[in-house]
């Protein structure tokens, strides 16, 4: 996925998260914790959102999971970090992810994610 | 910044693997680890990739690879750089590596296709290829092709033109046409050479080329 298509996606899918109006959703380019922030604003549970992808290598490097590492410091334990990626991810990265708590979702559409995301709050 | 490589090995023999890397590269995998930032990140307390999540691992200086497990018949190798902010070093670190794992392959009879790499930086992804002999014609092809079809035709129907509406006298056209005749068999011999000596007499090479 092009930059230019993933910079879409982000605002596609704040978008479509922002429909539902107990979401409070924010796009955060510049912050190196994720791409968007969704905030549950009855219950303040929260997700921070990252979209990565591997271009033509096709698959998510393993070595992903450092930078990922990284994001996830940056943010209070209680908080829920969701990895989408357009590239596959391998089982062996899927696995060390789930190990992170983190949700890796690959080749989503947009409303796909925002289900997943809604479940992730509602749980 | 970091980079993988990425390689299919036919038969999934990773005890084979294993061996053709601790042999070439004995004790190295701790010393190796240890180095990576894999090691940085367990040490602050973080959960990520330990050494047993590797088969092998050599590092220098100022470089490191470390080969993680095979998935399927899928070998992969992360390398990493003392200096990460330098691309073109990056770059050279990851071909010198690709080229000394698969001499050892080929040493050892193991076979070995479609050589991927990728460098990430930030979260810009940069692709690499090997450049194979197919890709080769391919890119020849693509650049003589005007000279082999389109050169010819044209000149063919401008002088069948000029002929038509009396620009020039036949016996200039004539001239005209077997001049063109004579630069396309030039063109044919001289793309038949150039496929020869940079196709055919050529070895595949083992460098990576990056989209950047």
């Amino acid at each position: 996925m092009s930059q230019h298509r993933e910079t879409d996606f982000v605002h596609n899918l704040a978008s479509r998260l922002t429909e539902n109006k107990n979401l409070k959703v924010e796009e955060t380019p510049g912050d190196r914790r994720a791409d968007i922030v969704v905030e549950d604003a009855h219950t303040g549970k929260r997700i921070f959102i990252e979209i990565k992808n591997a271009g033509q290598y096709g698959e998510l490097p393993i070595s992903s999971i450092l930078s990922v590492n990284d994001q996830i410091k940056q943010i209070p334990s209680t908080d829920q970090f969701m990895l989408i990626t357009r590239s596959s991810i391998s089982n062996f990265l899927l696995k060390k992810l789930k190990e992170i708590n983190v949700t890796a979702i690959s080749n989503a559409s947009v409303d796909e994610v925002v289900d997943k995301v809604q479940y992730a709050l509602s749980a | 910044m970091d980079g993988e490589i990425r390689l299919k090995l036919r038969g999934f023999d990773q005890e084979k693997v294993t061996k053709i890397f601790t042999n070439a590269y004995p004790n190295n995998l701790a010393s190796a680890y240890a180095r990576s930032a894999y090691d940085r990140i367990a040490r602050e307390g973080e959960k990520t990739l330990t050494s047993n999540d590797f088969c092998a691992g050599y590092h220098t200086n100022d470089s490191l690879f470390l080969v993680y497990w095979m998935e399927a018949d899928v070998l992969k190798v992360y390398v990493e750089t003392v200096n990460n902010k330098d691309m073109v070093l990056m770059k050279a670190t990851i071909n010198r590596y690709f080229q000394q794992i698969t001499r050892l392959f080929d040493n050892q009879g193991m076979n070995w296709s479609k050589p991927e790499a990728t460098i990430t930086l930030e979260d810009c992804p940069f692709y690499g290829f090997v450049k194979t002999r197919k890709e080769r014609f391919a890119e020849i092809w693509k650049a003589q092709k005007e000279k082999l079809f389109v050169t010819p035709i044209a000149s063919l129907l401008a002088s069948y033109f000029a002929l038509k509406v009396n620009i020039l006298p036949g016996d200039d056209l004539l001239k005209d046409m077997k001049k063109a005749v004579i630069l396309t068999a030039e063109a044919y011999i001289g793309i038949i050479l150039v496929l020869f000596f940079e196709v055919i007499l050529k070895s595949s090479k083992k460098v990576f080329t990056f989209n950047f």
